[in-house]
């Protein structure tokens, strides 16, 4: 946490410095007005003196107004520090996601990210502004408390100050011991979650086999050990407070026994004794409140820590320094040797080698997992492979800036990706001076033109999330529009196709291939008919090539393709999907 | 949140104490008295100060022993006390844990008994927050505000009372503060909720954007919007920023405030006590409890309102519990029935079934068809033509409208579900792994199934060779998120697992492109062995398989449209012949 603090509250040192001021205004105030009650009873009462009384009381009034102005400012100012803070750090997270790639997206997950986003932010916020209001206020206090009663008197402040430590370490030491207890606690509610979690999603198979008592015995289990570890953690807890009180408690009892003492040899008045009872009293207050900030912090540290991943994080694609411009813009596509693989883990593809011409297409088709994805994703140096090399127009795609090199390539995602925003910006992307007739074109060859006619707004139309609004084939159809509206040299469709009914898929694509003609076209399909006509076809199997070539010579020497062509045959020409 | 049946909550809670009645009064009895001690000792130590000054004054000069006896009454309150303070705490927790425990075990048999289809109409992401977070929540107000508040309240009422009896005119004072702080918290909380509404909406709206960004962000990429999104990201937590500081400064006031106001209860005090001293009216030792006792009442009431935003919390998220506990479950009907299980047949038939997801859409009309023992019948039709609702209706996970279903002429509606359920087995596409071992998981068919049988199921689907590569072998764990193994590996330890349970009719979901072809191929065959000599409806994805079947029950729609073997339907020349036509040309 000192890292982020350091780093993100710097700016705002002036606004803390203000805080912190002011608590100590506060402190300083609070205790001064209970010395006041010593001089009203020490020389008012006294002296039977009514005039001093009210004069005092005046003065009293004169330092709460005082207190009054102070916390109004350190709330203008924490509010305005810990706001800014966290804003801060939020723009340095969506900073170093949006500068990941997706292999750095895939090493943390975007949910993980969403979440270090939004909610680790608002915790260590609030643990921030409580620290800047009240966490901080405690230790001040005390200070000031002890520093007061030494000045006071100082037996009764040896008195106070040891019972102080003896709670302090009474605490300290339960604390610490508890904190295990609670991780465990912490992990049979997780498991008990789980297990709950599996009892819904696996309704059907758990009926079906009718063995609910097995996962009762399992799960009451669970139940009971969640219990006991509750109530063995807790136990250290139970005793904290009222140990802590009575060690203070007592701490009264000896002051006062000292008090009794010291007032026979007429060292002290009545009245100190009254005030350091204040004191004590108030003492106690402060130390209530600790283990409430303790149990804070571990949840505040370890949203901190995540947050520090993040924001420390290097990603693994960096822009080459020294890019060239690169003058050619043909769309030649050059795969050699290439492989990739997550760490040591088995490689995902291996030994991939094609040459795309311009102006061609070529196709890509094999099972879930064969690594089709992870193919387009190295080329758009969403990852960066492990061996060999990829070049557009002859220069390697490592050489070029990855804002040159995404400029050339136009990319519609397996899955349609679709903005909270209006249809008409979920076309045009970055490029706001796209032409109308271009919107157009595009919205036509992609048959999205006739969803477009149902909208009541038009492009105006707002999607929701993950374009909810719109069915499943619409949704691709507006991702294959946005994919052909943008200007490129090479167009990739990422299985773009398999939401359509097979009639639609059939009018797009062969509007697709008249709009795009001389550009590179790289498709990636499960379905044959999808492909059949491309210029090449290149047949993957667990990530290697088992076969390039045209539909017709692949159907008659490439048995992987012929196996897919099998299973495929028959439902395929029927209206429907079969799966 | 709904403000409704508060009270009948409430009662269903206490209703749950009952198990531990004797902790909770216990609990309460200790409450009460503990508070009582620690509230009265500083008028015991008041005592103190009284005896003290009266001695200075008294020239004679006084012996420490007149107080002793006092302070050993207080030491001793001050023990007892806080004894009491323990011994509540001890109880409480057990308490609250006691109930958590219990609902816990409750909402476990309420998921076992809600009819599938509460479980299929409801997103499971709402049930499992109602069964978790709401649960964890309400465990967190019983365990500690609860009892923070009634020792709260009950030291409230008490310390009045206390001053009460000592100086009506001083109470006054306190009465009056905290009247002017509890008046001032609501109407800042009242103004504070439209704030907190905009503040809600402008983070509701952030979070959408994050979520935008971060789960489009192949997009985002490929388009180079990174600088757009950051633009539009900043002007988005520009506002977020001005709306938090609103709110933030706005509750930042509430301590000020309150602050202002006891410290002025403070001030009228010590001028009133002086003015009472000078007069004699009071003590200097009730003089000094005062002083103690204001600094004891003004925390609870700066409190309250947080504490009261705990328990509403907590008592919603029990609400919302005992929601889920009222929901009907699967029907009992009367038991007529009783399958043998080692003596079933395998004889399936459909008798004029109606059936229908919603009343007034029927899906299924006069649907009637039979299965005999061993026979092999394939469901096909397109995607979403209703092919699971077949396996809903045979498990009776749904009920039907009209008809009868018999197995082996016995009416399933007559008989127990575990019992109909035991003759059946089923292994459908998204495979279910529980957390634990690849034994356990195989294992999960029968009951107390040895490893030897374990392990020969596994052979039987040829996986044995598979999981022995594995680390901990048999022993490997694996769970829904973490796992060492692919869609189609589970698959098969599915099927492993309806070998080990040897039912007498299978439903099966036939394996698609989520799995490469060498286990495809592995699948096929585990499918294959474990149909020999039962009756199997099999949804099918392939030519070959249909062909195969004794039967085909081709679906559209929702309905069943045609049935027969694969020449009848070609003679039939339907919606069968003219699909198969299609596809093999």
């Amino acid at each position: 946490m000192g890292y982020l603090l350091k780093k993100y509250m710097k700016p705002y040192k002036w606004l803390v410095t203000g805080v912190v001021l002011c608590v100590c205004v506060q402190a300083a105030a609070q205790l001064l007005l209970m010395s006041k009650t010593k001089q009203i009873i020490d020389e008012g009462v006294a002296k039977q003196d009514m005039n001093m009384i009210w004069s005092t009381g005046l003065f009293m009034i004169f330092i709460t107004v005082l207190t009054g102005i102070a916390l109004g400012i350190s709330s203008y100012c924490s509010a305005k520090a810990v706001g800014r803070f966290a804003c801060d750090i939020r723009e340095a997270l969506f900073h170093a996601v949006t500068k990941m790639s997706a292999a750095d997206m895939n090493h943390f997950g975007s949910a993980t990210l969403m979440t270090r986003t939004t909610v680790d932010t608002i915790s260590l916020q609030t643990f921030i502004i409580n620290m800047l209001r009240t966490s901080m206020l405690v230790p001040i206090f005390m200070i000031g408390i002890l520093f007061s009663t030494f000045r006071l008197n100082k037996p009764m402040f040896l008195c106070l100050a040891v019972m102080f430590v003896a709670a302090l370490l009474i605490t300290v030491i339960s604390m610490t011991k508890s904190v295990p207890l609670f991780v465990r606690l912490q992990q049979n509610v997780d498991h008990i979650n789980l297990l709950m979690r599996e009892k819904i999603v696996g309704a059907r198979p758990i009926r079906a086999f009718g063995r609910q008592e097995y996962e009762r015995e399992k799960f009451d289990q669970a139940a009971d050990e969640a219990y006991e570890n509750a109530i063995k953690a807790n136990s250290r807890l139970n005793y904290i407070s009222p140990t802590v009180l009575f060690c203070m408690n007592i701490a009264m009892v000896i002051i006062y026994y000292i008090g009794a003492i010291q007032l026979k040899q007429n060292l002290v008045s009545i009245a100190t004794l009254i005030l350091f009872f204040q004191y004590v009293t108030y003492f106690i207050t402060c130390l209530a409140i600790i283990p409430v900030i303790v149990n804070m912090l571990p949840k505040a540290d370890v949203a901190s820590k995540r947050i520090k991943e993040v924001l420390e994080y290097v990603p693994v694609i960096q822009d080459y320094q020294e890019a060239e411009t690169v003058s050619q813009h043909n769309g030649e596509i050059v795969f050699d040797h290439v492989y990739f693989g997550y760490q040591d883990a088995e490689p995902v593809i291996s030994d991939i080698s094609f040459h795309v011409k311009p102006g061609t297409t070529t196709a890509l088709i094999g099972a879930t997992g064969c690594g089709k994805t992870t193919i387009m994703n190295l080329l758009l140096r969403m990852y960066e492979c492990s061996q060999g090399s990829i070049s557009i127009d002859g220069v390697d795609v490592q050489k070029f800036s990855t804002r040159d090199l995404r400029e050339r390539i136009s990319f519609a995602t397996q899955k349609p990706q679709i903005y909270q925003d209006t249809i008409l910006q979920n076309l045009i992307m970055n490029n706001p001076s796209m032409p109308t007739e271009t919107i157009q074109a595009a919205c036509e060859a992609a048959c999205f033109e006739e969803v477009l006619q149902k909208q009541k707004d038009g492009l105006q139309t707002v999607m929701s999330q993950d374009g909810m609004n719109l069915s499943g084939g619409q949704r691709q159809r507006l991702s294959l529009a946005r994919t052909i509206a943008k200007d490129a040299e090479i167009y990739i469709f990422d299985d773009s196709f398999s939401a359509l009914d097979l009639k639609t898929e059939a009018t797009a694509r062969k509007k697709i291939k008249q709009l795009l003609q001389n550009k590179t076209i790289l498709m990636v399909a499960q379905k044959i008919n999808t492909i059949m006509d491309a210029d090449e076809i290149i047949v993957l199997e667990q990530g290697r090539i088992c076969g390039k070539g045209r539909h017709e010579e692949l159907l008659a020497n490439c048995a992987v393709y012929q196996d897919i062509y099998k299973t495929q045959c028959y439902a395929e020409k029927k209206e429907g999907d079969f799966s | 949140m709904k403000k409704v049946k508060k009270s009948s909550v409430m009662k269903k809670l206490l209703i749950q104490t009952s198990q531990d009645k004797g902790k909770a009064y216990t609990g309460l009895i200790s409450i009460i008295a503990g508070t009582l001690l620690l509230s009265a000792a500083p008028r015991v130590a008041g005592e103190i100060t009284d005896r003290l000054s009266a001695a200075t004054t008294d020239l004679g000069g006084f012996a420490v022993s007149t107080i002793m006896p006092v302070l050993l009454v207080l030491t001793f309150m001050y023990l007892v006390g806080n004894a009491a303070t323990y011994i509540t705490n001890r109880n409480m927790v057990r308490v609250a844990q006691g109930i958590t425990r219990r609902l816990r075990k409750d909402v476990k048999q309420k998921l076992d008994r809600l009819p599938v289809q509460y479980l299929d109409s409801h997103p499971t992401g709402d049930i499992l927050s109602n069964v978790t977070s709401d649960v964890t929540i309400l465990s967190n107000m019983l365990e500690s505000t609860v009892t923070m508040m009634l020792t709260q309240a009950v030291t409230l009422i008490f310390v009045f009372a206390m001053m009460f009896i000592q100086n009506f005119y001083l109470t006054l004072i306190y009465l009056v503060s905290a009247g002017l702080s509890l008046l001032t918290l609501r109407l800042i909380a009242r103004y504070l909720k439209k704030l907190y509404r905009n503040l809600q909406d402008t983070n509701g709206s952030m979070n959408s954007y994050i979520n935008d960004v971060y789960s489009n962000h192949m997009t985002m990429k490929a388009y180079v919007m990174e600088q757009q999104s950051e633009e539009k990201f900043h002007s988005i937590i520009e506002k977020y920023d001005q709306d938090f500081f609103k709110s933030r400064f706005i509750i930042g006031f509430i301590i000020p405030i309150t602050n202002f106001i006891n410290n002025f209860a403070y001030i009228a005090l010590c001028l009133a006590g002086g003015y009472m001293l000078i007069h004699e009216i009071i003590t200097l030792g009730e003089f000094q409890s005062f002083l103690l006792y204001g600094q004891m009442v003004s925390s609870p009431i700066a409190n309250f309102s947080t504490s009261l935003n705990n328990i509403q919390d907590g008592l919603s998220a029990a609400e919302r519990v005992f929601e889920l506990l009222a929901e009907p479950e699967e029907e009992q009907c009367e038991i007529k029935n009783h399958l043998d299980i080692n003596l079933v047949q395998g004889n399936v038939e459909f008798k004029n079934v109606v059936f229908g997801y919603l009343p007034e859409r029927t899906l299924f009309h006069d649907v009637s068809l039979l299965a005999k023992p061993g026979m092999r019948m394939a469901v096909v039709g397109p995607s979403g033509a209703g092919k699971t609702t077949l396996v809903n209706l045979l498990m009776r996970f749904y009920e039907i409208q009209k008809g009868t279903i018999e197995v082996d002429g016995m009416d399933i509606y007559q008989m127990s579900r575990e019992n109909l359920r035991e003759a059946f087995g089923m292994v459908l596409q998204d495979t279910w792994i529980f957390d634990g071992t690849i034994a356990e998981n195989i294992g999960y068919g029968k009951k107390n199934a040895t490893r030897e049988e374990i392990i020969e199921a596994a052979k039987k689907v040829r996986c044995d060779e598979m999981i022995r590569t594995l680390q901990d072998g048999y022993d490997t764990h694996i769970s829904e998120e973490i796992s060492c193994l692919s869609a189609g590996e589970k698959q098969l330890l599915a099927i492993a697992r309806t070998v080990l349970a040897d039912p007498k009719i299978l439903i099966l979901d036939e394996a698609t492109s989520q799995v490469d072809t060498r286990t495809e191929a592995l699948i096929t065959e585990a499918m294959e062995k474990l149909m020999e000599g039962r009756t199997s409806f099999v949804i099918a994805h392939r030519l070959f398989t249909i062909r195969n079947s004794d039967a085909i029950i081709f679906m559209e729609e929702g309905d069943i449209k045609e049935v027969g073997t694969h020449e009848q339907l070609m003679n039939m020349n339907g919606r069968y012949a003219s699909m198969y036509n299609a596809a093999s040309n």
